[in-house]
């Protein structure tokens, strides 16, 4: 019976720790911290196994993924972490896009290098860094993000564009330092 | 749609997250708005920028090995070298010692239904089970055409779905549950206040098997076989009207 239960697990994981591995990564920025944090949170996922069900196996794991993640970030790196009530600011945003399309900036966004981008995605604090990455890597829906972060959909809406934002920014800065301050 | 609004619904624009007449309202807005335009494309580049270049790390190769060893029951083959900190070892070990000891609580009873009263219990466990925990259904809907699709959807067979309203036997929804091994369909019917879990899977024999009712712990199943299906309904409901639908199942599956 154990036994079967082990393989259930890992049959139902196995397929999603790749993309658990990724976003602790991006959470945790380092190598070994992510390692340690989905093995923790693989430990947490067994414990609560049996009262898994349903056919969204990678959500759940995500899930479990990064709470695990964010319990780690606010002992270790409490600063990465935003109060989530920031979200009501969300209707004041500043546009992700706001210059033309000859903007300096924005031709500066379309030479951006790789690792200009991950430099620019790794400086947004955690809390917009995990719906960038859940949405822009791993391909998750709306739905499946607000799951996963177990908020609503508009706020998944409004920490996508604050997320976009501050890449854009972050990418225009390095590619145009005399324009830094904007 | 007030162009702030607009300018709003941009992202899930290109998250193409919005529903047919709102994306028609947006491109229309857009067509005529040189600032939304540039919006649009501006926001297109930056998504294609960080979904193409933006990096996915890759897994180291032990890591599976390493999870899947550090899982109560398996011997500790983990290296102590991946594990930075004495205090983490002792996290780790005090939450594999807490998952060691609540697995054994919980062995004598998995022990129970793998070998006592099999199936029965098995089931009167999953249909406590899905009372208790607030997840009654997955699919909530009282159209078998909606209900069946979506477990079939699920599933590597095709349970049959009955919807019998007239009967009194009002169905409720449908849900996946997960019963001596394998995945199976769980169909949920309301009989005024009584909640029944009618749990479908594929039988090993082609037989048709007639309803046999039990009684257990104050609840009541009732089983039959019917065209390659084994069909287990439990309830709280009394057996005569429990019997009752079962005889209507297999008479509308026959």
């Amino acid at each position: 019976m154990l036994e079967s239960k082990r393989a259930r697990f890992e049959s139902s994981v196995s397929p999603h720790l790749a993309a658990a591995y990724n976003l602790a990564r991006w959470l945790t920025r380092n190598d070994h911290d992510a390692e340690d944090v989905v093995q923790e949170a693989m430990l947490r996922a067994f414990t609560f196994f049996d009262g898994f069900r349903g056919p969204d196996a990678r959500s759940w794991v995500l899930k479990i993924v990064r709470n695990t993640c964010f319990t780690w970030l606010h002992v270790n790196r409490p600063r990465d972490v935003v109060a989530t009530d920031i979200d009501q600011l969300s209707d004041a945003l500043p546009s992700a896009c706001s210059g033309s399309m000859d903007d300096p900036e924005t031709v500066a966004l379309r030479k951006a290098e790789a690792y200009q981008v991950d430099e620019a995605i790794a400086a947004i604090s955690a809390t917009f860094r995990e719906v960038i990455i859940l949405r822009e890597i791993e391909g998750l829906s709306y739905k499946e993000i607000a799951n996963v972060i177990d908020a609503p959909i508009g706020t998944v809406m409004s920490r996508l564009a604050r997320a976009r934002s501050e890449i854009r920014r972050a990418l225009a800065r390095a590619n145009d330092p005399g324009r830094g301050t904007r | 749609m007030t162009p702030e609004n607009a300018r709003r619904l941009l992202g899930a624009y290109v998250d193409g997250e919005l529903d047919a007449a709102s994306m028609m309202e947006l491109e229309a807005q857009i067509r005529e708005s040189p600032a939304l335009q540039r919006e649009f494309e501006c926001l297109s580049v930056l998504q294609n920028l960080v979904q193409s270049r933006g990096r996915r790390f890759n897994a180291p190769s032990h890591l599976a090995s390493r999870v899947f060893a550090a899982l109560p029951e398996a011997q500790p083959a983990r290296t102590s070298k991946a594990v930075p900190g004495w205090w983490r070892r002792l996290a780790i070990g005090t939450i594999m010692a807490a998952v060691a000891l609540l697995f054994w609580s919980i062995v004598p009873t998995l022990d129970r239904l793998g070998r006592g009263a099999g199936p029965r219990e098995e089931v009167l466990a999953a249909h406590v089970r899905s009372l208790m925990a607030d997840h009654l259904t997955d699919l909530t809907s009282a159209e078998r055409h909606t209900v069946k699709p979506w477990l079939s959807s699920r599933l590597d067979f095709a349970p049959p779905v009955e919807d019998l309203a007239s009967e009194g036997f009002a169905l409720v929804g449908g849900r996946l549950d997960y019963l001596g091994g394998r995945p199976v369909a769980a169909l949920v019917y309301r009989y005024r206040q009584h909640i029944i879990n009618v749990f479908v899977w594929p039988s090993s024999n082609n037989q048709q098997v007639s309803v046999q009712t039990w009684a257990l712990r104050g609840y009541n199943i009732a089983r039959f076989d019917s065209r390659g299906m084994s069909f287990w309904a439990v309830s709280d409901l009394n057996p005569e009207d429990l019997q009752k639908l079962a005889s209507l199942l297999q008479a509308n599956t026959q």
